[in-house]
């Protein structure tokens, strides 16, 4: 049973490990070297990797979708293919409904190998290759150099609330296990 | 836009399950507090009995009036500070 316990909580670990990396924002150092849109067949499997299919999408009958793309240049030389789709009201909860702006901010930082524009992609998701899934793009900003890599504040900081707020309902559940709902129900 | 009234709808159920459990749990807390005052100031009459119940049920009418109770209704507020700024940010930065 000990085991068994020890199995589940790391297995737990691991989901909300999973979880954070691929809803948290990440940043990268890229530069941008193509923008396009292409017909993109959504299958199940990897349906809960695109956008939710109300945001704002349009699918034909056979099940594809529309979608733009923004293919980067890492300075090591890897490349690095973004999606770029609206994520409207729903989840993961970064309200973006301005992917069109984005698309042209991209078109408009495109550049080649001779005269490079180095910009920070914000992003979350994963590049599964095969399951033809692609991080989204949230925001673009420009660099000085392909060196420069910006501090991702807004993972930070929701890491923090995140802990804190675990730290508040461990508090109200040791205080429920020493006391009940006595500062809530009245006494006979 | 009917999923924005999904979103506001969802954010407002949360928002009332957490301000109810906030609110039992301070009141927990200062029902302890008050419990143990009386403990301390009547040293012979200290364990649960009729009269401390009594002063900490009348120490706890005014609880909602306190600025601790009060500033338990920024559960209201600051989540939905946090979402329109994230829409500022992610939109118009």
């Amino acid at each position: 049973m000990h085991y068994f316990k020890v199995a589940v909580g790391v297995l737990f670990g691991i989901a909300v490990f999973l979880f954070l990396d691929y809803a948290l924002p990440s940043k990268n150092t890229v530069r941008i070297t193509n923008t396009y849109n292409r017909l993109t067949s959504v299958t199940a499997s990897n349906a809960i990797f695109y956008a939710s299919d109300n945001t704002g999408t349009v699918e034909n009958a056979a099940g594809q979708r529309d979608v733009r793309f923004i293919e980067t240049v890492r300075p090591n030389g890897k490349v690095f293919v973004y999606r770029n789709e609206d994520t409207g009201w729903i989840w993961p909860p970064y309200f973006k409904y301005d992917s069109a702006n984005l698309q042209a901010e991209a078109t408009n930082l495109q550049s080649g190998r001779d005269n490079p524009q180095w910009v920070s992609v914000t992003a979350y998701g994963w590049r599964m290759a095969w399951l033809s899934t692609y991080p989204n793009a949230v925001s673009i900003d420009t660099l000085a150099g392909p060196d420069e890599r910006p501090r991702n504040w807004a993972a930070s900081i929701i890491c923090v609330v995140l802990l804190m707020l675990l730290a508040l309902i461990w508090r109200m559940w040791a205080q429920f296990q020493e006391r009940g709902l006595s500062g809530w129900r009245r006494r006979p | 836009m009917a999923a924005f009234f999904r979103l506001i709808l969802f954010l407002l159920i949360a928002e009332t399950v957490f301000y109810l459990l906030l609110r039992v749990y301070l009141r927990s807390l200062r029902r302890e507090r008050l419990e143990q005052i009386w403990d301390e100031r009547h040293p012979a009459m200290a364990g649960n009995g009729a009269a401390r119940r009594a002063f900490v049920r009348r120490s706890m009418t005014h609880f909602d009036k306190t600025l601790k109770s009060r500033l338990l209704l920024l559960v209201f507020v600051l989540p939905n500070l946090a979402v329109m700024g994230i829409i500022y940010w992610v939109n118009w930065q």
